[in-house]
């Protein structure tokens, strides 16, 4: 989808309608990752939304368009979710760690949609930041990088690390799941 | 170690919901907090031709029915004789390209003045350029102001014939700028 119109548009009026015209194109996809980041807390996730839309209005100016609009919208809220989490608990929940035999290629859990919402929303902040923006959202590691302030090399651990704790967590759910 | 996602991995990933539509008051609160920042206006502040040309019209009604036409009654008042009623409903695509506010505005003053001192009695507004479209499944379909075709205003106007209300239609400050005005005549059974 091409932004710039809408995004002009605000910027030649920053009227409340080019700002909702904007708002409801773009938030519906960022609320999904607010809520995947809060581990679905609606609440957080919310003022999360908010946060960014009033970074992103003070700074729209400035963008250059060097990435998509959402990519840098979503670096505003990853970023914002990321400071919380840092006053909190500290970064990439380094107790996390691989405890159990790997599953095989052949010999695959079978999982839901929800299981795996339910696994993530167990990952460390970290983990799960970096599994919504890859495996989910889509993004390289190139832009992960930037948009987390990391090397591409660390982003790449960060994945490898997040998917064994997230595989893990799936079976740990569907072993819950499948006990008498 | 296996470090890439599996086929079926995949796929489960690929079937997870990609958005969520936001609680209805969190856009009302954003938007109340912008405000409150002065990182926005708020719609009524800059006025739409259209509705700048209705309040225009405010002095033009007054005259029409205070002047030559004494004793006749607001369309609001009385409602309007179906055997002589037409809607214009006003709609823009990518062809409509405004001019200056104030210049469109005085024009539209002008229009409504010339038209009304030719006895055709009318009302209108403007509307959002948005719409929410419902179906038979109640499903909703909104479409924003980015549509490629906006409805974006009507009038009810009391006129002689359909050649009027087509005159009256050619006439208005909306052609000129690249809109369409569709002319519906009531339906009178």
């Amino acid at each position: 989808m091409n932004d710039r119109p809408l995004v002009d548009k605000f910027l030649k009026t920053r009227s409340e309608r080019a700002f909702t015209a904007l708002y409801r194109a773009k938030t519906p996809r960022l609320y999904q990752v607010a809520l995947r980041l809060t581990a679905h807390d609606q609440h957080r996730a919310e003022e999360l939304i908010q946060e960014m839309w009033i970074i992103a209005v003070k700074k729209l100016a400035g963008f250059e368009w060097r990435s998509e609009l959402m990519t840098w919208l979503t670096g505003i809220l990853i970023n914002l979710s990321r400071r919380e989490k840092k006053q909190n608990a500290g970064e990439l929940a380094a107790q996390e760690t691989w405890q159990g035999d790997w599953v095989e290629e052949d010999e695959e859990p079978a999982f839901t949609t929800d299981d795996l919402e339910i696994a993530m929303d167990q990952l460390s902040p970290g983990y799960r930041r970096v599994v919504i923006l890859h495996d989910i959202e889509g993004y390289r590691h190139k832009e992960i990088a930037a948009m987390l302030d990391l090397n591409e090399g660390t982003s790449k651990s960060q994945l490898h690390h997040a998917r064994k704790v997230l595989r893990q967590y799936l079976i740990k759910g569907k072993d819950k799941n499948t006990r008498p | 170690m296996k470090e890439e996602l599996s086929n079926y991995e995949k796929k489960i990933f690929g079937r997870l919901k990609r958005e969520e539509q936001p609680p209805a008051d969190l856009e009302k609160r954003i938007v109340e907090q912008l405000k409150s920042d002065h990182l926005i206006t708020s719609n009524t502040y800059k006025m739409n031709p259209i509705i700048k040309w209705v309040a225009a019209s405010a002095a033009a009604v007054l005259l029409f029915f205070t002047g030559n036409y004494m004793g006749k009654q607001t369309i609001e008042k009385q409602g309007i004789d179906p055997n002589r009623g037409y809607m214009l409903i006003l709609h823009e695509d990518d062809q409509f390209k405004p001019g200056d506010p104030q210049e469109m505005y005085q024009e539209y003053g002008a229009w409504m003045q010339d038209t009304m001192s030719k006895g055709i009695a009318m009302t209108g507004h403007e509307l959002k350029n948005e719409a929410d479209i419902v179906d038979a499944r109640q499903h909703v379909e909104h479409l924003d102001e980015n549509s490629a075709r906006k409805t974006t205003g009507y009038f009810i106007l009391e006129a002689e014939s359909l050649e009027v209300a087509l005159q009256v239609a050619r006439s208005n400050p909306h052609i000129k700028y690249g809109g369409t005005i569709e002319v519906k005549q009531y339906m009178v059974r």
